[in-house]
C-alpha cells in the first residue's frame, strides 16, 4: 500500500465520495471540522449559532458534491470556509432586517451583562460586590494577561491598540485574553463562585 | 493586506453594529484569503473544536440520506425527522 492510499488526499476522498464511496466524507470531516467551527465561532462567537451555521455549511457541501457543482482546484478547505463565509453573510443579513444583534458569548458575561445596567439599592450593592471580585480575580491573574484584560475592558481599548502598546502581536493580545478568561473561569469554578444576579 | 480584515473581525464587539459586520465580511468575500496559510495558522492558534455530537449528526445526514434526491429546497426538514 502506498503512501498516498495510506493518507489520501482532499481530490482523492472528493473524487471517492463523488464516485459513490460515501463514506469518504467522514475522513474529509474529520480532518477540516475543527478549522471550519474555528472560522464560524470566531466571527459569530456564539456555540448554538456557529452549530446551526456549520451544519448548514456541510450540508451545502455534501448537496453540492452530490450535485456534481464543486470542480476541484486542490482547494477543498477554501470552498468550504467560503460556503461556511457566506452563510455567516446570510445570518448577519437576517439580523439587520430584523434589526437585532446576538452579544457574543466569547468574553465573560461578566463584561457584557446589561444586568447591571439598571437596578435598585439592592442589585446596586450586589453589582458592586461583583465588580470587587471581579478586580480581586483580575489581580490573580499572569501579569502579560492582567495587562491585556485592564486595558481592554477597563480602559476599553481595541486588540489592536493593545497589541501596539503592549508591544506584541494582535493574535498574542487575542490569546493572552482567552487564557484571561480561561483561568478566571476556572478560578471562579474551583472556589463555586456567584457572579450573577438573583 | 488580507489578514487585517479578519483582525478586525476577531474584535467585532467593539464595531458591533450588524451593518459593520456585514461591510467587512462582504470586503473579506472580495479577498483571496481562504487558502492563505495565514489564516489557517490563526484558526490552528485559537482553534475551538467541534463537538463530536454536530459531527456525528451531519456524518448520520449524509448516510441516511445516500438514497434521497437532495435537490428537494427543504433538506433540513430531512435533519429534523
Amino acid at each position: 500500500m502506498n503512501l498516498r492510499q495510506n493518507n489520501p488526499t482532499d481530490y482523492d476522498l472528493v473524487k471517492q465520495y463523488i464516485d459513490g464511496n460515501h463514506e469518504c466524507i467522514d475522513t474529509l470531516i474529520n480532518r477540516h471540522k475543527d478549522r471550519i467551527y474555528t472560522y464560524i465561532y470566531l466571527i459569530v462567537k456564539n456555540h448554538q449559532l456557529t452549530e446551526d451555521i456549520f451544519q448548514d455549511t456541510f450540508i451545502k457541501v455534501i448537496r453540492s458534491l452530490r450535485l456534481g457543482k464543486y470542480q476541484d482546484n486542490g482547494k477543498f478547505l477554501a470552498w468550504v470556509l467560503r460556503i461556511a463565509h457566506n452563510l455567516i453573510i446570510d445570518h448577519f443579513r437576517r439580523e439587520k432586517q430584523s434589526n437585532t444583534f446576538s452579544k457574543d458569548d466569547y468574553e465573560l458575561d461578566i463584561f457584557n451583562s446589561n444586568k447591571y445596567c439598571e437596578g435598585n439599592c439592592e442589585d446596586e450593592l450586589i453589582r458592586d460586590q461583583i465588580h470587587d471580585d471581579i478586580r480581586d480575580l483580575v489581580q490573580e491573574l499572569p501579569e502579560d494577561q492582567r495587562e491585556v484584560v485592564i486595558l481592554r475592558h477597563y480602559k476599553g481599548l481595541s486588540f489592536k491598540d493593545i497589541a501596539e502598546q503592549t508591544d506584541v502581536s494582535i493574535n498574542t493580545a487575542l490569546g493572552r485574553m482567552r487564557y484571561a478568561l480561561i483561568n478566571m473561569r476556572k478560578i471562579i469554578e474551583e472556589r463555586n463562585m456567584t457572579l450573577t444576579f438573583h | 493586506m488580507p489578514m487585517n480584515e479578519i483582525y478586525a473581525l476577531l474584535q467585532h464587539d467593539v464595531l458591533f453594529s450588524p451593518e459593520e459586520m456585514l461591510a467587512l465580511l462582504e470586503r473579506i468575500s472580495d479577498l483571496n484569503l481562504f487558502d492563505s496559510s495565514d489564516l489557517y495558522n490563526l484558526l490552528d492558534e485559537f482553534k475551538v473544536k467541534a463537538s463530536g455530537e454536530i459531527v456525528e449528526r451531519i456524518k448520520t445526514f449524509n448516510r441516511s440520506t445516500v438514497n434521497v434526491d437532495l435537490k428537494i429546497p427543504d433538506i433540513r426538514e430531512l435533519m429534523l425527522n
